[in-house]
């Protein structure tokens, strides 16, 4: 349903993505893995074109993203539901604000059933009885879970995760690996996730790629991906320091 | 053949300073372009106008404009103070009998002038900063491209509320600062100078007509709008961190400032064709 073809992007001399090239089917659950700054974010931010590729096309449904106009870009965007990696919350808005903003401006529920939607996607992250404070008040991993409730507020078909689990104990991301998966299940939705976190990579992913310099270098599922020839994957879901990848 | 002689680096040194001046400015008349566009689409929409613009307009005019007034009319105040004591005791003491033109003066260079451009000055510094450095934070942290993937314009939802707030309240704004200008010149004229009231409003009744107030309204909405553009200009433009976050707040104070200033000079020259 969704598919990238030799993305290109770079920033004055460095460059980021060098022809990326992968295929997302409707329902599966794509992780992509990758070091710090290889630019995962900045892959997932040029599939919904808050990052214009230098080059390439993203595929949604046969019809080209890139092409369209603003409105048709902002009516497709909300087909997605983007967490941010920090997770970018609106600091003068209250977490119930947060968490509303899409179905407030998009939608035409009325209040009561606005807060029974907003009470209920926070209760599905792991948070309760905080919808009246500000950002600033809140932990980074409570944060990057009001993030993760704004993203699914909506019910969007394809979601896009950078680092769900990065900030968050380990019974945390497992309850939020949980709802990844519920969420692929009930809702059938596809799901693109960035992380370095194996073990949710794991259970978690359908299928997983790896970036590396700018490209994909390998894609597979995760049985494939732990038999993998390939040394640069080894070296990477192994963590070693040692190995074909260098380390600056 | 060494083509990088002295002279072209001595170009390309200045050369680009000046292009950069361009494109700053190509880009701020595409911002403009792009609000004026926004507000006229929302104009057709009165619903969405009403549910979601109304309640923000609201809000940065509190914020903005009833916020401001302190300031502004307390150096307004002190402003036609010195005016007064200038024109009815240095003056004074220069050509004798200039204190029976202590109204005329106080009242004409406030109305004409420094009502407008003061309150511009102040509220660059008071308001342009603070939005630069809110829009420039949001930018940094994310939160434009936050609305974007909520479908939400950051133009129409950042840019729109502010700008119509800023063009109502800055000519209000100047109003309050004419008033309380010429009440301090009052005073002293009064008080300090012996000047009868009555000569005061006098002469401020034969000098001032209505199109210096026009002028004076129409340079203050000219100035707002002036330090709101070139402050959202640079907050959306704001990037690298809690050091980005100063330069486009630095940026826009002292820009709009200077703008301000020049188009004053260009304004009052056509304003006296008239
Ligand atoms: N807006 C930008 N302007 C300039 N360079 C950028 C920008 N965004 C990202 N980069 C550069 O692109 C590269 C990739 O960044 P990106 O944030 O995508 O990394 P990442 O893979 O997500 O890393 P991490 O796992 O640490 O989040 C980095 O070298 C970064 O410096
Ligand atoms: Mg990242």
């Amino acid at each position: 349903m969704l598919r990238l073809e030799d993305l290109h992007k770079q920033f004055g001399a460095n460059l980021v993505l060098r022809g990326v090239d992968l295929e997302i089917k409707k329902g599966e659950t794509m992780v992509i893995i990758g070091r710090s700054g290889e630019g995962k974010s900045v892959l997932l931010k040029c599939i919904v074109n808050l990052i214009e590729p230098d080059q390439g096309k993203v595929w949604l449904d046969g019809r080209d993203m890139l092409q369209l106009d603003g409105k048709g870009r902002d009516h497709l965007r909300r087909r997605f539901g983007f967490l941010f990696q920090g997770a970018a919350l609106f600091d003068s808005l209250t977490v119930e604000e947060n968490v509303s903003f899409g179905l407030r401006r998009l939608t035409d529920y009325s209040e009561a059933r606005i807060r029974e939607i907003v009470k209920e996607k926070l209760a599905m992250v792991g948070l309760k009885d905080i919808e009246r404070q500000k950002p600033a008040e809140l932990s980074g991993g409570m944060k990057k879970r009001v993030g993760l409730a704004r993203a699914i507020a909506m019910n969007p078909e394809v979601i896009l995760y950078d680092e769900p689990t990065t900030g968050l104990d380990p019974i945390m991301a497992d309850a939020i690996n949980d709802l990844i998966l519920q969420m692929q299940k009930k809702l059938s939705v596809t799901s693109i996730a960035v992380t370095h976190d194996m073990t949710s990579a794991y259970k978690i992913g359908d299928r997983i790629a790896m970036l590396h310099e700018g490209r994909i270098v390998d894609v597979g599922t995760p049985a494939n991906f732990k038999r993998s020839k390939n040394a640069l994957v080894h070296q990477f879901i192994t963590g070693s320091a040692h190995g074909p990848i260098s380390l600056v | 053949m060494i083509v990088n002689t002295w002279w072209v680096s001595l170009v390309n040194r200045f050369s680009s300073p000046v292009l950069n001046t361009f494109e700053e400015i190509g880009k701020i008349f595409i911002l403009l372009g792009q609000i004026c566009l926004g507000i006229l689409k929302l104009l057709r929409q009165p619903k969405k106008f009403k549910k979601f613009y109304y309640p923000l307009i609201m809000e940065q005019m509190v914020n903005m404009g009833v916020n401001s007034i302190p300031v502004v009319i307390t150096t307004a105040l002190f402003t036609g103070m010195v005016l007064a004591v200038q024109t009815g005791v240095t003056m004074e003491a220069k050509l004798q009998g200039a204190s029976i033109f202590v109204g005329s003066i106080v009242n004409l260079a406030l109305i004409r002038e420094l009502g407008p451009v003061l309150s511009g000055l102040l509220v660059t510094a008071r308001v342009g900063s603070a939005m630069a450095a809110e829009i420039g934070t949001m930018k940094i942290t994310e939160q434009v491209d936050a609305l974007r993937t909520l479908a939400t314009n950051p133009i129409e939802y950042l840019a729109i509320p502010r700008f119509v707030s800023i063009v109502v309240m800055m000519p209000m704004l100047a109003i309050m600062a004419d008033v309380l200008g010429s009440l301090g010149g009052w005073m002293v004229a009064t008080v300090y100078l012996g000047v009868n009231s009555h000569v005061y409003w006098y002469g401020a009744q034969v000098t001032v007509h209505m199109y210096d107030v026009f002028t004076g309204l129409a340079k203050s909405l000219v100035f707002g709008i002036i330090l709101c553009i070139f402050a959202l200009h640079r907050g959306f433009a704001t990037f690298g961190g809690a050091e980005g976050v100063g330069r486009a707040t630095t940026g826009a104070v002292v820009n709009a400032s200077i703008t301000l200033l020049i188009v004053d000079y260009f304004l009052t020259q056509f304003f006296a064709l008239f």
